[in-house]
């Protein structure tokens, strides 16, 4: 049964997770009432004295507002839309040519470049005069791969922190990089710096050589992984990520491989835009759920692994307006490049229709930032119907833009892929909750068996 | 009333935080762990 405002995730037998869309609450179902709420949401006569028994208590949490509640669709006003985070583009050339790769081999189309000194620290005034109200920033470092200008990231490091000090405002830092340049000086200051990095590694060597090689087209594998290993001995602050195509559908292998490696915190994106279709759903559907498994069975034997897509936290977690306007990108989040055009964000820089103006021109165009500050669930009809728009907040805008119909209208595959992501996070936080776990293995007394929920209604 | 067929396990009401949220101090979705899909219920509050 598919409604808007509830979602059923079948844990067990007997056991069903009910998730109020509205509300965020969570309530295990056994079958009998699972049975009278379908029945209910189709519009069909409750038949049993189990099932009137069991409506009744459906009854009691509409009344109290944690079952088919209401969202009145409005947008908050207590908010806050100054800038508040930076993607640098710091170098728009590459050390290896993925084909897969969405900045086109790391130019964008363009030229290639290196940002200057000027630029880079002129972006970072930009975020710090612009971020009013705000008590942290954050600077990211992207390219192409960031580290062919490591020069300049030191550099800005430096000034950030100054700035920072000055103006008694947090900097947070973050790079995405290839690993090919991830020496010891450099892990060094990463770690130093508390700057969190991003190593994008894919899997199983073959998998990871077949998309990510140099331009000589041997495999970067062992040249990345062999850095990767010495960094991580250093800090736990990285997120080994993983990617998904047409050729690794069976995905969960290679978390299952990085984790084997060492790799305790990974994620895993799919390539909107590649061979992957709609077909491929009930492969990917089998991947998560089998990645669910192993992630339990993991977190049981007390070896957890951190898998950034289960993180959804279903006893609180984000407020309503960060799960509403999605990503921030044109107002909140911006992309620079290293002549200084600013884009909504780093995904758009291809697109001279999202150019939103430029770091050394001093302009920046209003009215983009506008259209995409009004860009939020409840401008996107298709998110209304669907179950899982306070938790992808209607999608990536440059995959709708470039795959959907428009910012308005999101990309089909990039929904269904979240729903399968999603329905396997909500099943595995539903299994921790009912079951008790921890990152420490199973909790004895918090335990909630099968007997357990007996004698509790008992 | 007591339940005897369901359970609640979590009640964050969400919609609350119309009045109490967007201080706007968490992570950006795109500067954690992707950068290609909008992971905005992944992040962590920064109250919590």
């Amino acid at each position: 049964m598919i409604h808007e405002n509830i979602k059923i995730v079948v844990l067990a037998e007997d056991q069903n997770l009910v998730l109020d869309v509205n509300s965020g609450s969570i309530h295990l179902f056994d079958d009998i009432s699972t049975k009278a709420l379908n029945k209910y949401l189709q519009q069909q006569d409750l038949e049993t004295e189990e099932e009137l028994e069991a409506w009744q208590e459906i009854e009691e949490l509409i009344k109290e507002g944690s079952l088919m509640s209401v969202d009145n669709g409005i947008l908050p006003k207590n908010i806050n839309h100054n800038i508040k985070s930076i993607c640098l583009n710091v170098a728009h050339i590459c050390n290896l040519a993925c084909p897969y790769c969405f900045a086109s081999g790391g130019n964008y189309k363009g030229a290639e470049a290196l940002m200057t000194t000027e630029v880079g620290k002129k972006a970072i005034d930009f975020l710090f005069d612009n971020s009013l109200g705000r008590s942290i920033v954050e600077v990211d470092f992207f390219g192409g791969e960031p580290l062919l200008n490591f020069p300049l990231i030191k550099e800005l490091v430096a000034y950030g922190e100054a700035v920072s000090k000055r103006k008694n405002k947090a900097i947070k830092w973050s790079m995405t990089t290839n690993g090919v340049l991830l020496d010891e000086n450099i892990s060094k200051f990463l770690v130093e710096h508390n700057i969190g990095t991003v190593l994008s590694i894919d899997g199983r060597k073959e998998i990871h050589d077949y998309n990510r090689y140099f331009k000589n087209h041997k495999g970067s594998f062992d040249v990345v992984l062999s850095n990767y290993l010495e960094f991580k001995e250093h800090t736990q602050d990285y997120v080994a990520r993983g990617t998904y195509t047409s050729r690794n559908l069976d995905f969960y292998k290679d978390v299952a491989y990085l984790k084997e490696l060492g790799f305790n915190h990974l994620s895993m994106e799919p390539v909107i835009g590649e061979k992957i279709t709609m077909d491929d759903l009930p492969v990917i559907k089998e991947s998560y759920q089998k990645l669910s498994k192993l992630y339990l069975k993991w977190l049981k034997e007390g070896e957890p692994l951190d898998f950034f897509h289960f993180n959804i936290q279903l006893k609180g977690g984000p407020c309503i307006y960060k799960r509403i306007t999605a990503c921030g990108a044109g107002f909140e989040y911006l992309a620079i490049t290293p002549t200084g055009d600013i884009y909504p964000c780093h995904q758009l820089i291809e697109d001279n229709n999202y150019l939103m103006g430029n770091i050394m021109e001093d302009t920046f165009n209003e009215d983009l930032a506008e259209v995409f500050l009004n860009t939020n669930i409840y401008t996107k009809d298709k998110c209304k119907k669907c179950w899982a728009r306070f938790y992808c907040s209607g999608g990536c805008h440059s995959n709708n833009i470039k795959y959907g119909n428009g910012l308005n209208s999101p990309d089909e595959l990039s929904c269904e892929l979240q729903k399968l992501r999603l329905e396997a996070a909500l099943y595995v936080q539903g299994k921790i909750l009912v079951e008790g776990l921890t990152a420490d293995g199973f909790k004895g007394s918090d335990i909630i068996t099968k007997e357990k929920i007996n004698d509790l209604l008992k | 009333m007591k339940q005897k067929h369901i359970i609640t396990l979590a009640k964050p009401l969400l919609q609350d935080t119309k009045e109490t949220g967007g201080c706007g101090s968490c992570q950006s979705a795109c500067q954690s762990a992707c950068k290609t899909s909008c992971t905005v219920a992944n992040q962590l509050c920064i109250k919590e």
